[in-house]
């Protein structure tokens, strides 16, 4: 079974993210892009 | 499915596994708004939170779980609760500050200094516990009583051997007298005599025999009956096979056993034999060597009928090599001259089985005596005619490319993978133009299904064949530009994703590829 890491840094806080579920991992990161994304456009 | 999530926030790390989806999806988006969004105030609450307990299941464990700030009194429903103001947070850690300060009995000790102070027994630790030290001075006493009570009946073992007790008598003299004793014996029995040929006169008997007679060897046995070293006997001269007479009865004996051979039983015929051969010479010559001396002490070797008892085996048979030549001169004398050759043959062919270490069995043995006789041989060739050197050409060549052909067949069987009308990949590529990857790629897709017969394929199988013809793989890069293009569609197949060529990919195949 595979499992999947990702690790998220930025200043002191890290939240690393660990999950056998591949889809589950594909739209969580897709939903985080897109937060990012927002917010960037709204402080554009 | 297992998901966990782990926060890491100045040196502090909450971590939460669970099973359920949606909570650890809730839970993420918490701390993923308080990294991209969130105020410094939570970040700092972040910094005083230290959960210990890590097998949290739900969010339900997740509440009950001890939670405990570095000062001792933050409250874990304010970090579960998102709609928890700063305010508040920030009223209570001035409340944390004052309590500090006031040192309110309510104060409790952070976890990580409790499991500190929790003593660790290790090696160099464990001296420094006072209770150890009696502990290790008590089994040092048990020990050193044991150790003594050993070392006594050690010593009492090693007395009980020299028939002395070394306790009792406690003389060190003593002691020493009884084991240069014991020495002597041993070395007087396990010496090497001289020759009695080379004896000076004063040590032979007046009847020219040595001073080594079976009679002081045995008084020296007793002196020592348990000793483990071998014992040399020599025996004197009127004990010795010697005697004429015995040596024809001997022999007249194992005439009639020879005789009396039935090849058809050969394995009891030799023990049967070897027992009685050594039941005759069992009580005489009881000892492992026997050196038979003649009238003038000389070793006398005409006589090779000794046995032994622990070499029964190899001395009988050297017995039976003796006696057999001389059964075989009275049959030369006895019988006519080709019944002698045929008994002749057949006794030494049984000679050689019986002598022999081979493992051959009683049917081997038959064919053997049946080829060695003459008539048999002409009978076997008569029934099996020898091939000239022409015809034995000719065979070999027809049973050469009989196995050539058949191992022909078997290859193509296993690259076409066990269809006649099939082809091999290779073979079939090279009938196409191609230039890249991809267009291999798609050949072995229309390979598949056109000529294997097979209505999908997986990114297995398809590898496989490529890799056996090329020596190159494809991955998924490859099979999404086909997709795209439309030659390749995706199937599922009992929950597994397969692919197959599109009536495009076929037509765009016969019109690039083909040649």
């Amino acid at each position: 079974m595979p499992q999947y890491v990702f690790k998220m840094k930025k200043g002191e806080l890290e939240i690393e993210f660990s999950s056998d579920d591949a889809d589950f991992v594909e739209q969580q990161l897709e939903k985080w892009r897109e937060e990012i994304l927002k917010k960037h456009i709204q402080q554009d | 499915m297992y998901y966990n999530i782990k926060i890491k926030c100045d040196g502090c790390e909450f971590s939460l596994d669970s099973s359920n989806k949606l909570i650890i999806e809730s839970e993420m988006d918490k701390y993923f708004a308080s990294m991209f969004g969130a105020s410094e105030e939570f970040k700092a609450q972040m910094k005083e939170v230290e959960i210990v307990d890590s097998d949290i299941k739900s969010i339900e464990d997740f509440k009950q779980i001890d939670v405990k700030s570095q000062s001792g009194n933050c409250q874990k429903d304010e970090l579960l609760n998102e709609d928890a103001n700063l305010e508040q947070i920030q009223d209570n850690i001035s409340e944390e500050k004052i309590i500090d300060d006031n040192e309110d009995e309510e104060y409790q000790a952070p976890v990580v200094e409790a499991a500190v102070a929790t003593p660790c027994f290790d090696g160099d630790s464990l001296d420094k516990v006072p209770c150890v030290d009696l502990i290790k001075e008590e089994k040092y006493i048990q020990n050193t009583k044991a150790i003594d009570a050993l070392f006594t009946s050690n010593k009492e073992n090693i007395s009980d051997n020299n028939e002395k007790s070394f306790r009792t008598t406690n003389n060190i003299d003593e002691f020493e007298r009884i084991n240069l004793d014991t020495e002597k014996n041993t070395l007087a029995e396990t010496e090497i005599k001289p020759d009695a040929s080379e004896l000076p006169s004063e040590l032979k008997n007046d009847d020219g025999s040595d001073f080594y007679s079976s009679e002081t060897v045995d008084s020296k046995k007793s002196l020592n009956s348990n000793s483990l070293y071998p014992e040399i006997t020599i025996s004197n001269e009127q004990d010795s096979p010697s005697n004429d007479n015995e040596v024809d009865d001997l022999i007249a004996k194992v005439e009639q056993e020879i005789k009396s051979i039935d090849i058809s039983n050969s394995s009891e015929f030799s023990d049967d034999l070897f027992e009685k051969i050594g039941k005759n010479k069992k009580e005489e010559l009881p000892v492992d060597e026997e050196l038979v001396f003649d009238k003038n002490g000389a070793i006398d070797v005409s006589k090779d009928l000794i046995v032994s008892e622990k070499t029964q085996e190899l001395n009988s048979a050297d017995v039976l090599s003796a006696t057999m030549n001389e059964v075989e001169k009275n049959n030369q004398n006895e019988l006519d001259k080709q019944e002698d050759l045929k008994t002749e043959n057949l006794n030494q062919a049984k000679l050689d089985d019986i002598f022999s270490d081979s493992d051959i069995t009683l049917d081997e043995q038959n064919t053997q005596h049946e080829i060695q006789h003459p008539s048999d041989i002409e009978e076997i060739m008569n029934i099996n005619p020898v091939p000239s050197y022409k015809e034995y050409l000719e065979q070999s060549k027809n049973v050469n490319n009989k196995i050539d052909s058949q191992n022909e067949q078997n290859n193509n069987s296993a690259l076409t993978f066990g269809s006649d009308d099939n082809i091999d990949f290779k073979t079939y590529l090279e009938n196409y133009s191609y230039s890249e990857l991809i267009d291999e790629f798609l050949i072995c897709s229309y390979y598949i299904k056109n000529i294997l017969k097979q209505d999908c394929f997986s990114m297995k199988s398809i590898n496989s064949i490529l890799y056996n013809a090329t020596g190159e793989i494809v991955d998924m890069s490859i099979v999404g530009r086909l997709i795209e293009l439309g030659y390749i569609k995706t199937v599922e197949v009992e929950d597994k994703r397969k692919y197959t060529i599109t009536p495009n990919g076929e037509e765009y195949f016969a019109s690039k590829y083909e040649k």
